[in-house]
């Protein structure tokens, strides 16, 4: 029987995007036993996600309080030691390791492993090492318009092609949690018939918060509604957007705000995700409480701003909602913000988020009129994972272009046999307006052009690679180039060049696309 | 009487009981060589810092209880009222304090100087019964007593001290080990061409002997390409462009250099390709830079602009240069002459052959500079040759004694010169005398070279000649061309002569004149003005080995990594972690143990700033 390890030392809403990978080992490795090393705060959370054997627990906390105390490093040796000798007495076949970062690194290296995936430690570099597929990862991350895959998509396919699709995040309602909570929405005098719609008002970073007031003024218009019920959930740090919350709604008749109900800082991690799974519908930031929301099938509408991308971290499941802001500067990146006043938090209007409520829940037509600086989508899947489909058709971009040739890419690096589909293509173009005027046929020649010289010259020149990249013009395929420097394979490498030939064949049967629906439309018209 | 060591072993003690932090820290202390220990008229010990004494030169004890009289009269003490004392220097005002039992808190800024002390005075009573810091912990309340050499030595400190509100912060900076480097990593810069860049191979070979870990940061291998950019356009303003660009270029590629390498001290030569830019970027990062200025500097102008930007200036003129220096605010200016490098310009022992090809009664070796071409026209009636370039447009007779159609001359041809020459004339360059430069001051490489051969010069007199040579009896200088004839004349006739002068010449090399004494000198000067360079700066907060030894029997797996980490007597977690990197594999159970402290660590720090 295999020993298999995973490490996911983050905090909430990474370990519930990893949950995914845990059901692929389980259900793909037979009867390996699915060790998963988390940190003390993440312990409930694990101990309540199916499929875990066993949960390794970490107090950093404790330890840190511990080290803090002395600077004599033969004191701090024997703390640490004492505090991870357990892990050295462990043996495992395969260490998944997600997080990257020095710590889990060196984690990751102190029990007796077959094998490591993901980050590795590789002391000879500066940086931390990379399994292939987080190299990809990695190297697409950092353009923050390319998502050719969900960060739960990309962790489930560390551990190999995908056999099946989870399609869901996992996470088990105990009895006792559930009573818990039915009593305390019954107090509250909240019955099944209602409508009870969860409030997370608070983000981790104030340039993803949507205003407090901006929620205080959806909860207005949504109380109007029969049998409305808000409640409000979050843990002790979300108090002070709690209290502003009931400051912006204190005026409200006493009836409707009897209908208000304030958890925030009242329940534990297991009482929330009970609360969660008797919620109609939990309007949120981009957060934690989300993930947890999916994974007890609560319906999400998600409302993504500033750092945050759907595509990249939306909430797993068919059928969640998601505004996603899009502005020209956006997304921006998290601690480094271009601006000062996230004016683009208010981008998206109570009104706004007031009538998709009202569409998800009473089943009310929803048509938005023209949307400025923001995208509706809903998330769906495909055998490759989840996708997000915009609401209201728009014009195909070359970013859109980008994200279908990538997701082709890292097909085959999943699978190396896999040939690019054209019907898997052909269904995410078709979630746009075919009518390119944004798009220019020129554009798209122009990055199959590139692809061609990009093969020539890496056969040719060690260093067209690293050139190209200071070619802005070749922005297409920069994360591409990336990936390979990753691996420290810039030249002559079949990766290289059979990515380059898979994404050309993508982007190839999107030209191909784009130019026979227009010719036809042009046909019809005459 | 009780020996040093004695006093420090009971002190320290003392001090492990009382204080045992500081105990720690202080077996890390070198006490640098400039605090002088001195002893008063009635013979008790006191020392002094850069011209400050710290205490009494008659009387030290009578002073210690003067200085409490006087406090005590100025602000009488309420009953067992403790004081903070600034500044502890040997401690006889705290003595002086003790024995009216006046308790308190002593702040000491210098580690060295409770070093210092511990090693000279018994400080057992104090330790006992007075706390000593060397940081400020909090705001103080109680009256502070200033012992005013100490202040006057730790100025900045003692400012702050009564600057309330920016105590604690400015003092946490104070608060690291200094513990000294047993080698510097230094970057030293060539320039792309000319004459100092035989010199930077010289200085590298010198200060790799001399122990250090140094990297020769050869710029020449531009010089291709910088010469063919330069030549392809000879617009003045595109030519600037191209060599700004040029600069730019091979700057940002040195400053990148000094990122992965981490140098404790970058020594750049004369004309070495460092930007103003890249100057102010290594400043920025803390890195102490040096500039060894090989040339007149009343012909090369371009140190006006470089010379503020570098943090030490070394020289090979005096006097005037320094005036001119000290007006465009260069205060660490130190004057370095040039030198030999003794195992490339040695004594021969040439073929018949070479002595042939080679040989001569008189010979010069170097460029055809306007004061040459006129001064040597008097001497085609020798048995004299010419090697060196820029020669080869003159017509004028000398054209029969230039050897080799004015080719450059690879220096162990040069050496070989050196060596074949019966007399070896050296004239220093000038472009509007007609032979000597009356004026002439610093002495050419070629003077150090000739002698470092053991060979018979005649030179051109200078006013810095006589420092480092006995005229006469070392080398022989002549002023003008009759005299230069007539030692000439002299000296082929009378080779005892000759070859004896020029062993004492070699001799003088070999005791004072190496590349080697150079660059000793060099460093002496950066740690006299930069002694951050040769210390381990060690952040308080970083963890760090208090007993290699005790650690290594109670974890053995470490005992390796530590004797690696610890060869300067102390190992920090930084140390460690450096040592485990260079390794270069996957790491082990207790290296990994290292990685996840520092993980914690930073937590720490984060959470300290906070």
């Amino acid at each position: 029987m295999d020993n298999i390890l995973v490490i996911q030392m983050a905090r909430m809403g990474d370990f519930m995007q990893t949950t995914p990978l845990f059901s692929a080992i389980k259900k793909q490795s037979g009867s390996a036993k699915l060790w998963v090393l988390v940190d003390k705060s993440i312990e409930t959370l694990a101990s309540h996600t199916p499929y875990i054997d066993e949960v390794l627990v970490i107090d950093t906390e404790k330890i840190y309080k511990l080290l803090k105390s002395r600077t004599d490093l033969m004191y701090q040796y024997g703390i640490i030691k004492g505090k991870f000798a357990f892990l050295n007495n462990l043996k495992f076949d395969t260490v998944f390791n997600l997080n990257y970062s020095n710590f889990t690194t060196a984690l990751s290296s102190i029990p007796e492993t077959g094998k490591i995936r993901g980050y590795t430690s590789c002391l000879k570099e500066t940086s931390i090492g990379k399994d292939p597929w987080f190299a990809f990862f990695n190297a697409t991350v950092k353009y923050p318009r390319l998502t050719p895959f969900n960060l739960v998509d990309f962790f489930c396919y560390l551990f190999g092609p995908p056999q099946f699709c989870p399609e869901t995040v996992h996470y088990s309602v105990d009895a006792v949690s559930a009573n818990s909570s039915v009593r305390m929405l019954r107090s509250e005098n909240i019955s099944d018939e209602d409508i009870l719609i969860a409030f997370q008002l608070s983000t981790r970073h104030e340039q993803r918060q949507w205003p407090v007031r901006f929620f205080a003024e959806t909860a207005q218009k949504l109380l109007q509604l029969k049998n409305v019920h808000i409640v409000l959930l979050g843990s002790k740090r979300d108090r002070k957007q709690g209290d502003e919350f009931n400051h912006h709604v204190a005026h409200l008749d006493p009836a409707q705000l009897l209908r208000v109900h304030d958890f925030i800082s009242t329940t534990t991690i297991p009482e929330l995700a009970a609360i969660l799974q008797q919620s109609n519908l939990l309007i949120t930031g981009d957060t934690g409480t989300m993930h947890l929301a999916a994974a007890v099938r609560c319906q999400v509408l998600a409302l993504f701003i500033g750092p945050a991308r759907v595509h990249h971290t939306g909430p797993y499941g068919h059928g969640h909602w998601v505004i996603q802001v899009e502005h020209p500067c956006s997304p921006c990146i998290e601690d480094k913000p271009v601006c000062n006043d996230f004016k683009c938090c208010e981008s998206i209007s109570p009104e706004l988020v007031f009538s998709l409520s009202k569409h998800i829940l009473l089943e009310e037509s929803f048509n938005p009129q023209v949307l400025t600086n923001i995208e509706i989508v809903k998330s769906d899947f495909d055998k490759w994972g989840v996708f997000y489909k915009p609401y209201v058709k728009r014009e195909v971009s070359l970013s859109d272009i980008r994200n279908i040739c990538y997701r082709e890419i890292g097909k085959i690096l999943i699978e190396p046999d896999h040939e690019v589909n054209t019907d898997e293509i052909d269904r995410f173009i078709d979630m746009f307006h075919h009518d390119c005027n944004n798009l220019h046929e020129a554009e798209l020649k122009s990055v199959l052009n590139q692809a061609t010289r990009l093969m020539h010259l890496c056969i040719s020149d060690p260093f067209a690679v690293i050139r190209a990249k200071l070619d802005t013009a070749m922005f297409f395929w920069h994360p591409w180039i990336d990936y390979c420097l990753e691996l420290k394979k810039n030249r002559k490498d079949y990766r290289f060049t059979h990515g380059l030939r898979t994404g050309s064949k993508a982007v190839k049967h999107c030209l191909d696309k784009l130019d026979k629906v227009v010719k036809s439309e042009n046909s019809m018209a005459k | 009487m009780k020996k040093n060591g004695q006093i420090f072993t009971e002190n320290i003690q003392t001090m492990r009981e009382n204080n045992p932090e500081l105990a720690a820290r202080l077996m890390y202390v070198l006490v640098p060589d400039c605090y002088e220990v001195l002893y008063s008229k009635n013979n008790k010990p006191i020392f002094k810092i850069s011209n400050i004494t710290f205490h009494s030169l008659y009387d030290p004890v009578r002073e210690g209880r003067n200085f409490v009289e006087s406090h005590i009269n100025r602000q009488p003490l309420n009953n067992r009222e403790n004081v903070i004392v600034f500044g502890l220097g040997f401690a006889y005002h705290i003595n002086a304090m003790l024995e009216k039992n006046i308790n308190g808190l002593i702040i000491e800024p210098s580690l060295e100087i409770i070093r210092l002390a511990m090693e000279h005075v018994d400080l057992r009573q104090v330790i006992e019964s007075m706390d000593i810091q060397t940081n400020i912990k909090r705001k103080y309340s109680s009256k502070i007593w200033t012992h005013q050499p100490s202040a006057k030595y730790n100025r900045e400190a003692f400012q702050q001290l009564n600057n309330a509100d920016t105590v604690f912060n400015d003092f946490s900076e104070r608060s690291y080990f200094k513990v000294k480097k047993s080698s510097l990593k230094i970057l030293l810069v060539s320039p792309i061409y000319g004459g100092s860049l035989p010199i930077a191979g010289y200085c590298c070979r010198a200060l790799k002997k001399l122990g250090h870990d140094v990297h020769l940061w050869d710029a020449s291998i531009f010089k291709v390409p910088f010469e063919k950019a330069l030549e392809l356009n000879l617009d003045p303003e595109n030519k600037k462009v191209l060599h700004d660009l040029f600069l730019h270029l091979i700057s940002e590629m040195i400053v990148a250099t000094c990122s992965d390498f981490s140098p404790d001290l970058v020594i750049a030569m004369a004309q070495a390709p460092l930007s103003k830019k890249a100057l102010e970027r290594l400043r920025s990062k803390q890195i102490t830079t040096a500039f060894w200025f090989v040339e007149d500097y009343q012909v090369m102008d371009y140190w006006q602009e470089y010379a503020p930007l570098y943090d030490l200036f070394f020289t090979i003129q005096e006097d005037r240069f320094f005036n001119v220096l000290s007006m465009i605010g260069v205060q660490n200016v130190c004057y370095l002459p040039l030198a030999a490098d003794t195992e490339i310009h040695r004594p021969l022992n040439l073929t018949g052959h070479e002595k042939e090809e080679f040989g001569s009664d008189i010979s010069f070796m170097g460029a055809g500079y306007y004061n040459r071409q006129n001064l040597f026209m008097g001497l085609l009636d020798f048995d004299f040759r010419i090697w060196g370039s820029e020669w080869d447009e003159i017509q004028s007779p000398l054209r029969k004694k230039l050897q080799r159609n004015g080719d450059r001359l690879s220096t162990e041809d040069t050496v070989k010169v050196f060596n074949a020459s019966k007399i070896n004339l050296n004239l220093h360059s000038s472009v509007c005398h007609e032979g000597v430069n009356p004026f002439g001051d610093f002495v050419n490489p070629r003077t150090f070279e000739i002698a470092s051969c053991g060979s018979f010069q005649l030179v051109d007199n200078r006013q810095l000649l006589n420092k480092h040579f006995a005229i006469n009896d070392e080398v022989v200088c002549y002023s003008c061309p009759e005299e230069l004839r007539e030692q000439i004349q002299f000296y082929l006739r009378h080779s005892d002569k000759r070859v004896k002068i020029a062993q004492q010449s070699r001799e003088r090399i070999l005791k004072e004149h190496t590349y080697a004494h150079r660059m000793k000198k060099l460093l002496s000067f950066v740690l006299e003005r930069k002694p951050e360079c040769f210390f381990h700066k060690i952040d308080r907060m970083t963890p760090m080995v208090k007993d290699i030894n005790a650690f290594s029997d109670e974890y053995p797996e470490v005992k390796s990594i530590l004797e690696l980490a610890g060869k300067d007597g102390i190992a920090d977690l930084d140390q460690i972690l450096s040592i485990i990197k260079n390794r270069g594999s996957t790491p082990q159970y207790h290296e990994a143990i290292f990685i996840l402290i520092k993980d914690f660590h930073e937590l720490v720090k984060e959470q300290t700033a906070c």
